[in-house]
């Protein structure tokens, strides 16, 4: 490996030594090959000895390889759409949407949700775009929570699992509703925080990036998005995978004894399954003795945030943003929910 | 010499573009998703070898020198390689006993499917919705005396009447993250956890639950396709 040039501060904390050999120590080919070879090596150790065979590891990876397959492709439609914003859209549509007053942009963006018909991991990379590019970070936000909890597809597929008729329409409705109140609320609580005090920074050079509109500019940054978003999603389902495969579910279960609880124990079931929203309307319908109130938090909270969604958040945003977003959101859906089991009973 | 990080970017891409393809054209999708997400694998296939693809013509056109490939790249890209080592650890394992003790128990009501063509049919998920739903029992002529035919896995379950154990198989709607297992108690004792069976016999009440009381019970190999769908 070799070491670029980066020279070290006198009297710097190690651990700032270690970050930044971490971040610019350059790997030789060599070495490269030498790493590549150890972990096949060790993938063949694990299977000879049989180690992947119990029924807890078994169980761990079987989970965990249906979510990242399942997430993966749209984390990909979100880089497609990222880096079309990246390439095609010229800058000046950006600067026009920028100066719009956050109290117009804030409501537009939540609505702007319904034309992105994608689950949550694809709106996070577009969301990092829309407000690198000048979009107000509190309207971006607001999109990225409004867009995998309003979009037709989800909406669809919320009336189907509810069977179609009122009960469908009272879900659809309350889904719509508590989403784009959840999605401005979470918008409003980034307040007037610049991009640069949301964004973190990536490791990726911005001057490496192709800035022409060509074809390659455009490959380069959906690879770049799609492998930045990507690993954060392996390590969010290597979470929920282990939580799934070693935490009984009944233990959740019995905390949903009043309407708060029961509100309060989906929405850590929601957390912890990291479901894609396009489907989890099945799996909210099938909880039929928890009540459409508790349901409806399944509903709301799982798109907004999640095992996989809170590293892929911590990764896009910095450390305060994920505790932000959560103390605006989750009062406001319990809320939510225990209103619309009033109406609707 | 230092490895070129478009190379290394290139070379993962291109995996995961080769394993969608590899889990579309083998049909094997739908040991980790659900019927309604199966489009997600020919669609990822597609378009991961197209952005293949591109990437590598961009590669190849591009006439100055990429970034080289740093330590915390080299993780990043190591950390996408491990769900295709994931897969490659287990390519025949479906979830099982243990899986059905972890994945139950949320108050998990099922949702009422179309009932079967013929009673006789009866699947796992009616003969579960017909212990709590007249209506649907009696609409599927699921009752006392039916004979049915299920094939599936012994759960080493203790939620089951008296001299009972729970035959079951997993449910999926979306992908195995929400796999439910369904289980139908059989008249029986002295089968180890996770032997696949196909029991014919006929069912009984036992309290609010039907159990099938066995004239055949034959352990039999796991299905091709070990998960079933809720058909809603």
């Amino acid at each position: 490996m070799d070491r670029t040039l980066a020279v070290p501060a006198r009297g710097e904390p190690a651990w700032r030594r270690l970050t930044r050999a971490w971040e610019t120590t350059t790997v030789s080919e060599t070495a490269f090959g030498r790493l590549l070879g150890l972990f096949v090596l060790l993938v063949i150790v694990v299977s000879a000895a049989g180690l992947a065979h119990g029924a807890v590891a078994q169980t761990f990876l079987l989970i965990f390889s249906s979510i990242v397959i399942e997430a993966l492709p749209f984390i990909l439609v979100g880089a497609l759409a990222s880096a079309a914003i990246a390439v095609f859209l010229p800058e000046r549509a950006f600067g026009s949407i920028a100066r719009l007053p956050l109290a117009l942009q804030i409501p537009c963006a939540a609505l702007g949700g319904f034309a992105f018909p994608v689950c949550e991991c694809g709106s996070v990379p577009v969301a990092r775009r829309l407000i690198a590019r000048g979009v107000h970070p509190g309207a971006g936000v607001t999109f990225m929570l409004a867009a995998p909890v309003i979009n037709p597809v989800v909406l669809a597929s919320t009336w189907v699992a509810y069977g179609g008729h009122l009960r469908a329409a009272e879900m659809v409705g309350g889904r719509a509703s508590l989403g784009l109140l959840a999605a401005a609320a979470g918008g409003l609580a980034i307040g007037r925080t610049r991009s640069a005090e949301l964004l973190r920074p990536r490791a990726t050079a911005h001057a490496e990036h192709d800035h022409s509109r060509s074809p390659a500019a455009f490959s380069s940054h959906l690879v770049s998005d799609f492998l930045f978003m990507g690993k954060f999603i392996v390590l969010g389902a290597a979470l929920s995978a282990f939580v799934q495969a070693t935490v009984p579910q009944s233990l959740i279960a019995k905390l949903g004894g009043t309407p708060v609880l029961a509100a309060l124990s989906l929405m850590a079931v929601a957390y912890v399954l990291s479901l894609c929203s396009e489907a989890d309307a099945f799996i909210a319908a099938s909880f039929t003795s928890f009540t459409p109130g508790a349901q409806l938090a399944f509903l709301v909270l799982g798109p907004i945030a999640d095992m996989k969604l809170t590293v892929l958040y911590s990764a896009t945003f910095r450390g305060w943003f994920v505790p932000r977003l959560l103390l605006a959101t989750v009062p406001l859906i319990v809320a939510g929910s225990l209103v619309f089991g009033v109406i609707i009973r | 010499m230092s490895v070129d990080a478009r190379i290394a970017r290139g070379g993962v891409l291109g995996l995961w573009a080769a394993f969608f393809l590899v889990l579309w054209a083998s049909g094997t999708a739908d040991r980790y998703l659900g019927p309604r997400t199966q489009w997600i694998v020919p669609f990822g296939a597609v378009v991961l070898a197209l952005a293949t693809i591109a990437y590598a013509y961009g590669y190849l056109r591009s006439r100055h020198a990429g970034p080289n490939l740093t330590l915390r790249e080299a993780a990043s890209l190591f950390a996408l390689l491990v769900p295709l080592a994931a897969v490659s650890l287990v390519p025949h394992a479906a979830l099982g006993s243990y899986a059905a003790s972890r994945k139950g128990g949320i108050g998990f009501a099922f949702v009422r499917p179309q009932a079967p063509s013929k009673p006789s049919e009866a699947s796992f998920l009616d003969i579960r919705v017909a212990e709590g739903d007249s209506g649907f029992a009696a609409q599927a002529g699921i009752k006392p005396g039916l004979r049915v035919r299920l094939l599936g896995f012994v759960v080493g379950s203790k939620d089951v009447p008296p001299g009972t154990f729970d035959l079951a198989r997993f449910y999926i709607a979306c992908c195995i993250a929400d796999a439910e297992a369904v289980g139908v108690p059989v008249v029986g004792y002295g089968f180890t956890p996770n032997t696949w069976l196909e029991v014919t016999g006929s069912l009984t009440r036992r309290g609010k639950r039907f159990v099938v009381v066995p004239d055949k019970v034959t352990p039999v190999r796991a299905p091709k396709q070990p998960y079933l769908s809720f058909q809603t």
